[in-house]
């Protein structure tokens, strides 16, 4: 089986840019090892329109991205099956400018989405331009979308192995816009 | 048996058929060429062991090309009837051939060291006769070529300066560490006379040099090497580079080359010692040197050159927009007038364009068009009516006042072309860049660089629409008040140029389905922008260039 993992985020705006930001540190942090399937990791941020012949190419799809809920606080995460989101989140693919969902319920509708979940997190809305800057919520939440990642891929049986453990995600925060993913399996 | 010999060669001109013909014939083996688009294939028919001289024939008579791609051999049941013949009553204007560079070389040939040869192939020089050598008040006729030769190198190496007659024109010549660098001159001339040695003073690939030595002998831009540049001899980051194309130069070079010299540099004008000269050549009959941009994927692109059918000089005239013009003339050189093509056309001297071309269609569709704001002023309105445009413009001025002001000071009257490198200009200012985006782009050493915004004006229809250049600007300026340098930024005005060129294509795609794109005008030929575009489109789409036509005309 082949797994994409698939961030999105606008890297400009601060903690909204985590689902990149996330993707690249993972990607860096991690080799990931299994005998029956391959992971691959993509930074949506720069295929715009290229995002549905990607997915489609895979067998199981996991995006990251910002997500809004009701009662929810910033670095809240939610992990859901994109089939069965809870009823409180509120996702529009965090109003980037390629929007997730429209995209997502485009391939199911054409009946080629593989089985998709979301890892979603709130972000903290600041106003200035700090860009690469992340709140103290969503590098603390960052912890929590890494565990629940790791364990997320042992249930596909897909085992992690470190490659860089000293990276830290707002040290990746600086660089991802300008860093190759290296988990790239090309297909 | 019959060998058939594939050759995949990028080029309209009939030099390949005319040499596989010349080679043949000198053999006396039964042979035939047939042509299908890129694909030329020679059959020859001789028992094993005729075979196998011929073999060895072909390698050392057949010329190098940039044209040519790729060679297979193979066996074959059959010999189909040829569908191309040589230009058999034709004397060829080519730099020279192998088999005359052979006669040259050898010290039994009675042409040893005689730069001035008569053959069917090459060049016609036989009415030349001697040089005549002028030092100081002395002048002298003389046909020791071999003494000539060794006597100039030596001067040469001595620093006296040689102003030197060749089969394409008169030039100065003198070692490199004579040159005077003249700062209005565009790009500093260098003949290399050793290529094995080329590395130690420009940045070249190994495709590159092999083109230099090809029968075409193109002159190239090249990257000044950095531990050169160190030495302080030249200032010019760029150095337009060729190798010998005529036994006069080359001949030279080979006695240089023992004096461990690997360059020289030549001019047309200026003051030299020495002068050599000879009579009983027809100045319409010079060699011309094309100009060629050699891309990653070692494909040539011809960017001066007057070695193209003249037919197609007529199609291109009856265009009155240059980038239809060019469009026009790839699809008659690569017969697509059967199909359905989209052209970039991306100019640093014209408008640009994006246009769409079906047989069906009798014309073409504007997919793009590009629309210059009238002031820098109008550039910072349009950028205040953006969502957080105006904290963005806020925080900017703040950080960066010195840009805004010099860049309020741009007049943007002088911008002439509407096309995207107009905008980088635009947005090269407003940056308060020190070098152009191009430039800077050139010397990354990254691979990926910032995603900066390329998008369209939203609108239902596919042709005739409008470039968004406020999203261009706005990005930038995000990224530079992020702290990212202007080198990385640059990156990604050229990588996400190439993004945008592709989600273009994809778009166009789904409603026209596409049987290929085609890239005109100058700014593709830069190995950056090729690098991404080809990275983008062509895992997706068949892409085409013009073949012997220049990729961007001058006048
Ligand atoms: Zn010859």
């Amino acid at each position: 089986m082949n797994i994409l993992i698939l961030g999105i985020g606008n890297i400009l705006f601060q903690d909204e840019g985590i689902g990149a930001h996330f993707v690249h540190y993972m990607d860096e942090k991690y080799e990931y090892i299994s005998q029956k399937n391959s992971v691959t990791i993509v930074d949506g941020g720069t295929l715009a329109q290229r995002l549905i012949p990607l997915i489609v190419r895979y067998d199981y799809l996991i995006v990251v991205d910002c997500i809004e809920a009701y009662d929810s606080e910033p670095g809240d995460v939610y992990f859901f099956d994109f089939e069965n989101a809870p009823d409180e989140i509120n996702w529009q693919g965090s109003a980037h400018e390629v929007e997730m969902l429209q995209t997502l319920n485009m391939i199911r509708m054409n009946g080629d989405l593989p089985p998709s979940r979301v890892l979603g997190v709130i972000p903290k809305r600041i106003d200035d331009d700090t860009a690469f800057e992340l709140s103290e919520e969503i590098i603390a939440a960052a912890d929590t979308m890494e565990q629940t990642v790791i364990k997320h891929l042992e249930s596909l049986d897909v085992s992690l192995r470190e490659r860089n453990p000293q990276i830290t995600i707002s040290a990746m925060a600086q660089i991802s816009f300008k860093r190759e993913i290296v988990n790239d399996s090309g297909i | 048996m019959i060998l058939e010999y594939k050759f995949e060669y990028l080029s309209n001109n009939n030099t390949l058929v005319n040499f596989l013909t010349n080679i043949a014939d000198a053999s006396d083996m039964k042979f035939e060429i047939t042509k299908e688009k890129n694909e030329i294939n020679f059959y020859v028919d001789a028992d094993e062991e005729a075979m196998s001289s011929f073999a060895s024939t072909i390698a050392s008579d057949l010329p190098m090309s940039v044209f040519l791609q790729n060679t297979a051999v193979s066996l074959v049941q059959e010999m189909p009837p040829s569908n191309i013949q040589a230009d058999k009553t034709k004397q060829f204007n080519l730099p020279f051939c192998p088999k005359c560079l052979q006669k040259a070389e050898s010290a039994e040939s009675s042409d040893y060291y005689n730069p001035f040869t008569t053959c069917p192939m090459c060049c016609d020089t036989k009415d030349i006769k001697e040089f005549i050598v002028s030092f100081g008040d002395e002048i002298k006729r003389t046909d020791a070529y071999k003494e000539v030769f060794e006597d100039l190198a030596s001067r040469i190496h001595q620093g006296l300066g040689v102003r030197f007659k060749t089969l394409s024109g008169t030039f100065i010549f003198e070692k490199l560490e004579n040159l005077q660098e003249d700062k209005n001159q565009k790009d500093i001339k260098l003949l290399c006379t050793n290529l094995a040695n080329i590395s130690n003073v420009v940045v070249a690939k190994k495709a590159e040099i092999v083109a230099l030595a090809c029968i075409e002998k193109p002159q190239m831009d090249f990257r000044i090497n950095e531990l050169y540049k160190s030495k302080n001899i030249i200032q010019a980051k760029r150095l337009s580079v060729r190798y010998p194309n005529d036994l006069i130069l080359y001949l030279l070079s080979k006695e240089l080359r023992a004096l461990g010299i690997d360059f020289l540099s030549y001019k047309n004008e200026g003051s030299y010692d020495i002068n050599v000269d000879f009579e009983n050549f027809d100045a319409k009959e010079s060699l011309k040197i094309p100009k060629l941009k050699i891309l990653e994927q070692n494909r040539a692109l011809v960017l001066e050159s007057e070695n193209y059918d003249k037919k197609f000089m007529q199609v291109f005239e009856s265009l009155k927009e240059k980038n239809k013009a060019h469009f026009m003339v790839l699809l008659y050189e690569n017969s697509l007038l059967q199909k359905r093509i989209l052209n970039f056309y991306t100019s640093s001297r014209d408008d640009d364009n994006v246009s769409y071309y079906a047989k069906d269609l009798e014309g073409f569709l504007d997919v793009l068009n590009y629309r210059l704001p009238k002031s820098i002023q109008e550039v910072f309105e349009d950028i205040q009516k953006e969502e957080s445009g105006e904290r963005l413009l806020k925080n900017y001025k703040n950080k960066y006042p010195d840009s805004i002001k010099t860049a309020l000071e741009f007049d943007l009257s002088v911008l002439k072309n509407a096309s995207i490198v107009s905008f980088w200009k635009i947005a090269e200012s407003i940056l308060g860049f020190k070098n152009s985006i191009l430039d800077n782009a050139s010397l990354s050493l990254l691979e990926k660089g910032p995603r900066i915004d390329y998008k369209l004006f939203e609108s239902a229809r596919i042709y005739n629409k409008e470039f968004n250049y406020i999203k261009l600007i706005q990005s930038g300026m995000s990224f530079r008040l992020a702290g990212v340098d202007e080198r990385t930024i640059s990156l990604g005005y050229i990588e996400s140029y190439a993004h945008f060129i592709s989600n273009i294509a994809d778009e166009v795609n789904k409603e026209m389905e596409l049987e290929g794109i085609s890239l005109s005008g100058d700014i593709f030929a830069d190995e950056r922008i090729s690098h991404y575009v080809h990275k983008s489109i062509g895992k997706n789409f068949k892409i085409f260039y013009n073949k012997d036509f220049v990729i961007q005309t001058r006048f």
